[in-house]
């Protein structure tokens, strides 16, 4: 028997118990089932193996625990498109340019001829952080908890 | 709130639409990536990811299409080169994940459990193929759909895979038979 037919046969006689379209007519594969043996000990190994799988069912996936979640809150919040992040970005970091324009307009006082620096003026700069910080509300020595989610979003 | 609704909404702008779509397949997607990578950790990252990069894709989502499937397409191509990078380093360990239910009669459990460690045997382009079409009941068409080749190769991949599972199931039968004989 050609090996070829044969597994021409089986596959059809495979996409039968499917219900899908086979390859070959029903009849051309009854009429060689019943001179091969090999195939038809085949297709019942097959059978079998898809009786076995039918029983079954998908295991299921109790979700979300409290180590896992999908990032729907950084989904919902909008960060995720180009142009949120863009503009988030440029609003985030509008208050730096600020405090960078103080502190160089400050460089440009110091240096200029006539003035002498005193404490209260040495000190300027760090009163400029601090006040900085403080009204922003935040520690700038504070570890960035979210920079592994922000590398996952990508 | 339907699929196509929530991916109207979102291409609008109402970012909060995308939670019902990840609420809805999350679990279902998890499944799927199991089955392919045989380990809950890494699906759970390939789910996170292929979420993330649909969320990003959207714009391009065909609305004529279904949701899931091609968030499947996404998230099948995460789960291989999940494996592709597990084959560069061999030795991850894998937290092992079951594929399949556990049946609440005990008589049955013996069968389940064979049937698991085959279609843990087999390769994960044979386990996704035969999960989605016996677990799922997913058409020839569907399958075709989701793997990305045609439909005739559905029907000739399927017919290999199941023969390479009886042949797992029937070693491991063997096996079994000759460690309890040999344990008596």
């Amino acid at each position: 028997m050609n090996k070829n037919y044969c597994q021409k046969i089986r596959i059809s006689a495979m996409a039968i118990l499917d219900s899908e379209e086979p390859q070959l007519s029903a009849e051309k594969i009854n009429e060689h089932l019943q001179s091969c043996a090999e195939c038809r000990h085949e297709l019942e190994r097959q059978k079998q193996i898809v009786n076995l799988l039918g029983k079954q069912k998908r295991r299921e996936f109790q979700l979300p625990n409290s180590n896992y979640r999908i990032p729907i809150t950084e989904i919902s919040a909008g960060r995720l498109t180009a142009e949120n992040r863009k503009s988030k970005i440029e609003n985030s970091s509008l208050p730096f340019v600020a405090l960078g324009l103080i502190l160089f307009t400050y460089k440009i006082i110091e240096v200029l001829p006539g003035i002498t620096a005193g404490l209260i003026i040495k000190s300027m700069p760090l009163v400029v952080i601090i006040l900085f910080f403080s009204l922003l509300k935040q520690n700038p020595f504070k570890l960035n908890q979210n920079i592994r989610l922000q590398g996952d979003i990508r | 709130m339907d699929d196509l609704a929530a991916i109207e909404k979102c291409k609008a702008g109402e970012t909060d639409a995308f939670s019902h779509l990840v609420k809805k397949y999350q679990s279902q997607a998890i499944g799927h990536a199991v089955a392919i990578l045989g380990s809950r950790e890494d699906a759970l990252d390939a789910v996170q990811q292929a979420f993330l990069d649909a969320y990003q894709a959207l714009e391009k989502f065909d609305s004529s299409r279904r949701f899931y499937p091609w968030l499947y397409t996404i998230l099948r191509n995460h789960c291989f080169n999940i494996l592709a990078s597990r084959k560069k380093h061999a030795a991850v360990s894998l937290d092992e994940a079951e594929i399949l239910a556990q049946p609440k009669n005990d008589s049955c459990s013996s069968q389940v459990r064979l049937l698991e460690r085959a279609l843990r045997e087999l390769s994960p382009e044979d386990r996704e193929l035969l999960t989605l079409k016996h677990l799922d009941g997913l058409r020839y068409d569907e399958l075709a759909e989701r793997l990305g080749i045609p439909s005739g190769t559905v029907m000739s991949r399927l017919y290999y895979a199941r023969k390479r599972l009886a042949e797992k199931v029937l070693r491991i039968q063997q096996r079994v038979e000759y460690e309890e004989t040999h344990n008596e």
